[in-house]
């Protein structure tokens, strides 16, 4: 560890913190339907998108027709993308002359990249033609974090409103989040990033003279358009195989940091967003401060245990921190911050091989997404989730002092806290039950590399990033093998493929459905006006509560999982 | 040739060349619908069945 690491982590969560109610101020607006700047220009763009669609800004939905309206859409980007990859040996933009790819890889993408996860058995840039990274994985990066924002702002109705049963209109909320929201910020990040000198190009790959004298064939396209949405949209599906890790897609320490930022710009400002929707801007404050608790504290974690060498490098007599898998460029403070970043984000962008961290540092990342990513989690799916820990811990504070639990005036009942439950805990059990089906019949074993509690931990790794919609990856965990490049004769493992694929969509959609139950169930109820024996949940004791509740739920459910992985191999001296 | 024969001919063409595009594994093609359909009738069901919590 040094200053200029620790420096760093200050300096991210200044920035952060000053970007999050400039964010949430104008996303207000944008869904408040106030006048923003860009209506001049995209005014006309959207209100054609509502000809096309059928349907009228103020033509609002219930919570049954929102959720169904997000099933359709969903089901309908699904099966768009899984024929773009089913067909792209016919598409343009394929220098490399790619085959499609096999329809259980396919299946297991589609479902990644429309739920948020980019989950990737793949290497991008020798499978997936520019017109698939373009028109396929690149649209449902803005699709995918689309729909999360808009659902999470028909949750947030659902607790600002007083009356009627209507949460908003999903299509209303879908366009102008991609119109107003992503696509504004993304063509400025990707010229930035550009101007740093990430590629954007069809050109096609080339070859170019190493310094040693050799040759290289480097893969170029276009990735500095698809790089920033898959950081703003906490998507993370790399366009090349080492994703944020390779120069070409994440130029200079500059970009990493900027890339860093952009992944918790929107999940940190949406809480902003939330407060002021509300009306109470400390609400929204109160939770940020519960995110950032538990962001800082894995930050920290991370940062001391790659500080330290591992048993491989004791063994091999060297002394250090860990620098196995990570950049020169970035280093271990560097490495350590995207770590956390990207894993409690639901991005699952990587600048670092995850699989070359040490035992404990590695414990984190797992740990993060263990949560259930609503550490500032993915865009609109962190802030809902976290909404549903916020009513259990008013409904646990209720139960100790003996008062009806209320939030935000409305009184929370036993069908609201009986969907808290499903929501909360119902990804954690498609976690343990699939990670067992994995690891314990053969058809799973044939995805592990390694063995021990190295394998496990990969094991485990891989369905709970999955499930909870991360996307990053312990490296070992392989369910596609390309042995000659082109896609052909390329081999997969199905099993892992579509217990994979269901897994995505089962986590993702599971918790939005009940979180948009939970917002029709609030939304028409009255709202009490506070009074002395109101517990208030906007103070630092409310946000110890909220951070301890998430805490106790993650602990209760994994430790026993996490102690057969990583725990027990950082008390070993097994050499990885 | 009868124009039965030309149908079917043209349509088994139409079926080599669509199996070309998807590199084969029609088959799969078929678990990956049934499979995404189940799981999005679930979800449909879902929305049904948190109507009762």
């Amino acid at each position: 560890m040094n200053v200029a690491g620790w420096a760093q982590i200050v300096l991210f969560l200044v920035i952060l913190t000053a970007l999050t109610p400039l964010f949430g101020a104008y996303m207000a607006r944008v869904y408040g339907g106030e006048p923003i700047v860009l209506d001049r220009v995209l005014g006309p763009v959207e209100r054609g998108f509502y000809r096309l669609l059928g349907t009228r800004a103020e033509a609002e939905q219930d919570w049954r027709g929102y959720a169904r309206a997000v099933l359709f859409f969903s089901a309908a980007s699904l099966a768009a993308l899984y024929l773009i990859l089913r067909t792209q040996s016919i598409h343009p933009l394929n220098p490399l002359n790619l085959s499609s790819g096999p329809w259980d890889l396919s299946f297991n993408t589609a479902a990644s990249f429309v739920t948020n996860t980019n989950w990737q058995y793949y290497g991008g840039e020798t499978t997936m033609t520019n017109f698939t990274q373009m028109a396929g994985l690149a649209v449902q990066n803005f699709a995918s974090a689309g729909v999360g924002i808009a659902v999470l702002i028909a949750v947030v109705r659902g607790f600002a409103r007083r009356d009627g049963s209507a949460i908003g209109n999903f299509w209303y909320d879908l366009t102008r989040t991609i119109l107003y929201v992503l696509l504004p910020v993304c063509i400025i990040g990707s010229l930035f990033l550009v101007s740093q000198g990430v590629v954007q190009s069809f050109s096609g790959p080339d070859t170019f003279k190493t310094v040693a004298g050799g040759t290289q064939t480097l893969f170029l396209g276009p990735v500095a358009s698809q790089e920033i949405i898959k950081e703003l949209g906490t998507n993370g599906g790399g366009f090349y195989n080492v994703n944020a890790s390779m120069p070409f897609e994440n130029s200079t320490t500059f970009t990493n940091f900027v890339l860093m930022l952009s992944i918790l710009a929107i999940p940190a400002g949406l809480t902003a967003t939330f407060g002021r929707m509300v009306g109470s801007r400390r609400q929204g404050w109160a939770i940020y401060v519960a995110m950032t608790v538990l962001f800082v504290a894995g930050v920290a974690v991370i940062y001391a245990a790659e500080s330290h060498s591992t048993a491989a490098m004791h063994a091999a007599g060297l002394v250090g921190g860990n620098m196995e898998g990570k950049e020169q460029r970035f280093g271990i403070g560097s490495s350590s911050l995207f770590a956390a970043v990207t894993t409690v984000a639901s991005c699952g962008a990587v600048n670092a091989a995850m699989e070359s961290l040490t035992a404990l540092g590695g414990a984190i990342p797992l740990a993060n997404i263990s949560l259930g990513e609503v550490v500032f989690g993915g865009v609109g799916s962190g802030l809902y989730g976290m909404l549903l820990f916020v009513l259990l811990a008013v409904f646990l504070a209720g139960l100790m002092v003996g008062r009806t639990p209320e939030y935000l005036g409305k009184k929370i009942e036993a069908r609201e806290i009986k969907l808290v439950v499903l929501g909360t805990i119902g990804v954690p059990l498609l976690v343990l039950v699939v990670t067992a089906v994995a690891v314990a019949t053969s058809y799973g074993k044939a995805s592990i590399f390694n063995a021990g509690p190295q394998g496990f931990t990969e094991s485990l790794y891989a369905y709970t990033s999955q499930a909870n919609n991360n996307g990053s990856a312990f490296a070992g965990y392989t369910g596609f093998l390309q042995p000659n490049g082109n896609n052909a004769g390329s081999l997969t493992v199905t099993f892992s493929q579509l217990l994979g694929g269901v897994s995505m969509l089962l986590g993702r959609f599971l918790p939005m459905l009940v979180a948009l139950a939970v917002a029709g169930a609030l939304v028409g109820k009255r709202v009490t006006p506070a009074g002395l024996g109101t517990m208030r949940t906007d103070t630092p004791v409310f946000v110890v509560l909220l951070v301890g509740t998430i805490l106790l739920v993650a602990l209760l459910t994994f430790v026993p999982a996490l102690l057969l992985g990583p725990i027990v191999q950082s008390m070993t001296n097994q050499l990885f | 040739m009868r124009p039965s024969r030309r149908r079917s001919e043209a349509l088994a063409m139409t079926i080599a060349t669509l199996l070309s595009w998807v590199g084969g594994g029609v088959g799969g093609d078929i678990v990956s619908v049934v499979l995404a359909a189940l799981v999005f009738a679930a979800l449909w069901a879902l929305v049904r069945g948190l109507e009762h919590v």
